[in-house]
């Protein structure tokens, strides 16, 4: 019997089953399912696509950055050039890097020079003619009077006289032995 | 008259007694004094005599040839210290002083040579070694001053030839030097 009843709701179920007309339609249940999840698509889309700007842009930042940091160089840690090398004496310290004493730069003044400074040569160099850089020429020794010392010194020497030291002078004779 | 026969007769009489005088010498038998310690006496005084006259000639020249020592050391001397004052103004100057510092110090080193010699001749005949003459022996003092005077005269040699070394160093080195410097006009 059991068995019967249950083909039987198979039967009906296969066969389309007309509502009856104590039953109760629901149309606008029925209706409005559709449109709820066309909404919640597009949502779920806006929200996918603002991700994705943001993620997107957050890699183009990051790429940016990373290329922005690569060209940079710091200038202390950079390798310097000789010339660098020589304008930065006094002002860091080679071993540490930090500012050391500062050195006061020297005012130039139009149309003075620094002291001890040679001065351009106001006539100007013609190109033509080769120039021979300049030998400075040998400090000059001080005057003195040679000739009056060795004057001096030969009447002294001319003074001297070994005319008492001749042996043939002191002989057994002269003593009277 | 009567005086010139009496003067003849006289004189006569003179020359006969002094032939008869004469001819008899031989016979006569005169007494004479002993004179052996005399004779020594005289001998001895006489080489103290020469012992002294030699004392004094050593001792003259002793001081003839300090007195020369002298006078030439001065003379040395003064040409030191012109040069050591020389060398310190032309060093001031920026004159190359190398040579004539090294022929100076040389100089010097002979002058030195000479006094020594000096003092060694004058010693060899100084007054206070030479022998008393006074003794009854002069003839060991003169010997010993006769080797004295030896040694005098090989010092004296020896003077005379350091007197030539340091002469010669100046002429030669010290002066060339100071010419040579005369010369120079730039500093080295």
């Amino acid at each position: 019997m059991a068995k019967n009843s249950e083909k039987n709701t198979k039967n009906n179920k296969n066969t389309n089953p007309i509502p009856s007309a104590t039953q109760s339609p629901e149309p606008k249940v029925s209706q409005s399912k559709p449109q709820e999840e066309s909404h919640g698509g597009l949502i779920a889309a806006i929200v996918a696509l603002v991700a994705l700007i943001i993620i997107g842009g957050g890699i183009l930042a990051f790429v940016l950055l990373v290329k922005a940091k690569n060209k940079y160089i710091d200038p202390i840690t950079k390798p310097k050039t000789g010339l660098e090398e020589g304008l930065s004496i006094g002002t860091t310290n080679p071993s540490t890097g930090e500012a050391s004493e500062i050195v006061p730069e020297i005012p130039i003044i139009p149309g003075s020079t620094a002291p001890d400074m040679p001065t351009a040569p106001d006539t100007p160099i013609t190109p033509d003619i080769p120039t021979t850089p300049d030998i400075p020429e040998p400090e000059k020794v001080g005057s003195y009077d040679f000739e009056g010392v060795i004057a001096e010194m030969d009447g002294a020497m001319n003074g001297a006289s070994d005319a008492t030291f001749n042996n043939t002078i002191y002989s057994n004779d002269y003593f009277g032995f | 008259m009567k005086k010139t026969i009496a003067a003849i007769i006289l004189t006569l009489s003179f020359f006969a007694f002094s032939a008869k005088d004469a001819l008899a010498w031989p016979n006569i038998d005169i007494p004479m004094p002993d004179l052996s310690g005399l004779n020594e006496a005289i001998q001895k005084a006489a080489k103290q005599n020469k012992c002294k006259a030699i004392k004094a000639k050593m001792s003259g020249s002793a001081n003839t040839i300090k007195s020369a020592c002298t006078t030439n050391l001065n003379k040395f001397n003064a040409i030191s210290a012109k040069l050591d004052s020389a060398l310190d103004k032309t060093e001031d100057k920026g004159y190359n002083v190398g040579k004539l510092k090294m022929d100076t110090n040389a100089y010097r080193d002979k002058v030195d040579d000479f006094k020594k010699n000096c003092d060694q001749a004058y010693a060899s005949l100084a007054f206070t070694a030479l022998a008393n003459c006074m003794t009854d022996t002069p003839d060991d003092m003169i010997d010993t001053m006769k080797t004295m005077a030896s040694n005098f005269h090989s010092n004296i040699t020896k003077t005379k030839t350091s007197f030539a070394s340091a002469r010669n160093q100046y002429r030669n080195a010290v002066k060339v030097d100071l010419y040579n410097m005369s010369q120079q006009k730039y500093k080295e």
